[in-house]
């Protein structure tokens, strides 16, 4: 598996996949950042100029929209570069299971998503404290978990994603569903059963945690890991009886 | 024991059968061509022998360990170029192959060796994305011997290659064999180029096995009929019987099945019958005429 892994890391290195990923979820952080330094003024006036201030309105880009896509994209192309390249056939023909090979796939694209999300959060404590927000470590703690938490949970879209891909052999269907279904979202905001439509789970980790909505934490949590689980086994199932043109 | 066995092995898609009940034996050292049309199934069944592909019924065995209990330790044991071979194109030539080698565990220094095999030394830290189709060939054929297999399985190995290619691939097949004693199996729609290489032959047609022998049992360079243009066709059939010779007549020629050495024979009695002989020619057996008797059987 760590082999797998290994070169699963080689393959992606060299392309731009994950540096495009990581400049897409960069963008709304340098956009926000930027705007909150050139209006600081008037957003101390309107008391927003803090941590929840600059959270909220990041977490419009990422648990709304952004949170999706990217990480979409990222394992829809884990499987879907092998088929562009033909180079599946190359590595189902390693002696690894096949269960073996997608699992290396799944992992190394969760690994990827959350160390963008990694970065994205680290950069944005560095730059909230930058930019003279409460430095009390419970404050900065209890305020980015915000924005850390909900976007850690978009890893449970790899297994939808690589089921889709697996199954129809395409980069369309999975991208398609991940942007139709980010926009369905908006209409689920404040449902309190929207922890039960996988798009709405981030933003509903999010809203929990703002104490915005009164659902038991256990709900989302609960969900995504059947959604993760169930999509997962179908993606090793379609993938094991799946015939290799490519 | 075979290097490779099937047994009635089949395989549709959407209710068209692309194997069907196919029997196949590889003996280990040969050079085995798997002969048919397009279309014939032959890829289908690299693929399955591959376990790319699942089969609907039948049993391959490789080295008599049969693939559905043992793929893992198959795959260890075979190389392959399935239709055109596949690399990532923004790496490079050794970096495509490095990552084979360490998903197999084989030291990369073999990584430099099955270059320099394929004759890819000078390119190895090119971008895949810029090779030829021939390149891409010599690099697939590096990346199916990078863990020294004991069979090689090479689907229409000379497609998109040039006569120059083409030629030194065939060389370089020959003294696979020959050198390191590894079964290759060997499928192509093209007669001649498998007839120069392989020691067995397997003509498959419609999915089916309709006929497989042995070069040498054949007897390709033995006479299979003589060619006979004379004057006078009644003088020359009458003669012919009274030789009690077995002969086929066509419009302008006579088509006589004996050996080689009743040639003088027939062409002194046709002389001393004062036939006129415009053409006597020695056609030998050829693929091409059992190909297409099997093939012609089997329609």
């Amino acid at each position: 598996m760590y082999k797998l892994l290994k070169n699963e890391h080689i393959k992606f290195r060299n392309s731009y996949i994950n540096y495009l990923s990581l400049l897409a979820m960069l963008l709304p952080l340098a956009l926000s950042l930027t705007v909150w330094y050139l209006r600081r003024d008037s957003f101390s006036v309107r008391g927003m100029y803090n941590w929840s201030g600059l959270i909220n309105s990041l977490q419009l880009f990422y648990s709304l929209f952004l949170g999706a896509i990217i990480p979409s994209f990222i394992a829809v192309f884990s499987v879907y570069y092998e088929m562009q390249e033909k180079t599946f056939k190359n590595l189902l023909t390693t002696p690894y299971s096949r269960s073996q090979i997608l699992i290396a796939k799944v992992i190394y694209s969760c690994t990827v998503i959350i160390s963008i999300n990694l970065v994205i959060w680290i950069l944005t404590v560095i730059f909230g404290l930058l930019l003279g927000f409460n430095s009390s470590v419970g404050v900065v703690f209890n305020e980015t978990l915000k924005l850390l938490l909900p976007n850690l949970a978009t890893v449970l879209f790899v297994p939808i994603m690589l089921f889709l891909t697996i199954r129809f052999r395409s980069f369309l269907h999975g991208m398609l569903l991940s942007t139709i279904c980010s926009i369905l979202n908006f209409a689920l905001l404040n449902n309190e059963k929207a922890f039960l439509f996988p798009w709405s789970i981030p933003s509903n980790i999010y809203l929990l945690l703002d104490t915005r909505v009164a659902t038991n934490p256990l709900f989302p949590v609960i969900s995504a890991g059947i959604v993760f689980s169930v999509f997962l086994v179908l993606s090793l199932f379609t993938f094991r009886r799946m015939d290799v043109n490519v | 024991m075979y290097a490779i066995e099937i047994e009635n092995l089949s395989k549709s898609y959407n209710k068209v059968k692309a194997v069907d009940r196919l029997n196949m034996q590889v003996h280990e050292g040969a050079v085995y061509g798997l002969l048919g049309k397009n279309g014939a199934g032959k890829t289908t069944t690299i693929r399955m022998i591959m376990g790319l592909s699942r089969p609907d019924c039948g049993d391959i065995c490789v080295f008599g360990r049969n693939i559905k209990i043992d793929r893992l330790w198959a795959l260890a044991n075979i190389g392959a170029i399935v239709e055109t071979p596949g690399f990532y194109g923004n790496l490079t030539a050794k970096k495509n192959l490095e990552i084979t080698a360490d998903l197999r565990s084989i030291d990369f220094y073999r990584v430099d060796e099955v270059l320099d095999i394929v004759g890819l030394t000078d390119a190895a830290t090119k971008q895949v994305k810029n090779f030829s189709t021939g390149m891409k060939q010599r690099l697939g054929i590096a990346n199916a011997l990078i863990h020294s297999p004991k069979i090689l399985i090479l689907d229409e190995p000379t497609n998109g290659l040039d006569p120059e290619g083409i030629n030194q691939l065939r060389d370089f097949i020959k003294s696979l064999a020959q050198e390191l004693k590894i079964t290759v199996v060997l499928s192509s729609h093209i007669l001649s180029e498998v007839e120069q290489l392989a020691d067995y032959i397997g003509i498959i047609h419609n999915g089916t096995m309709v006929e497989q022998f042995r070069i040498s049992d054949v007897g390709f360079n033995r006479q299979n009929y003589v060619l006979l243009e004379v004057d006078n066709h009644s003088d020359a059939i009458e003669v012919l019987a009274k030789m009690q010779l077995d002969f086929l007549q066509l419009d302008d020629h006579l088509r006589i099945f004996c050996d080689r050495d009743r040639n003088g024979q027939i062409s002194r009695e046709l002389i001393n019958n004062d036939i006129t002989v415009y053409n006597m020619s020695s056609i030998k057996k050829s693929l091409e005429d059992k190909f297409l008797h099997a093939v012609g059987h089997a329609i």
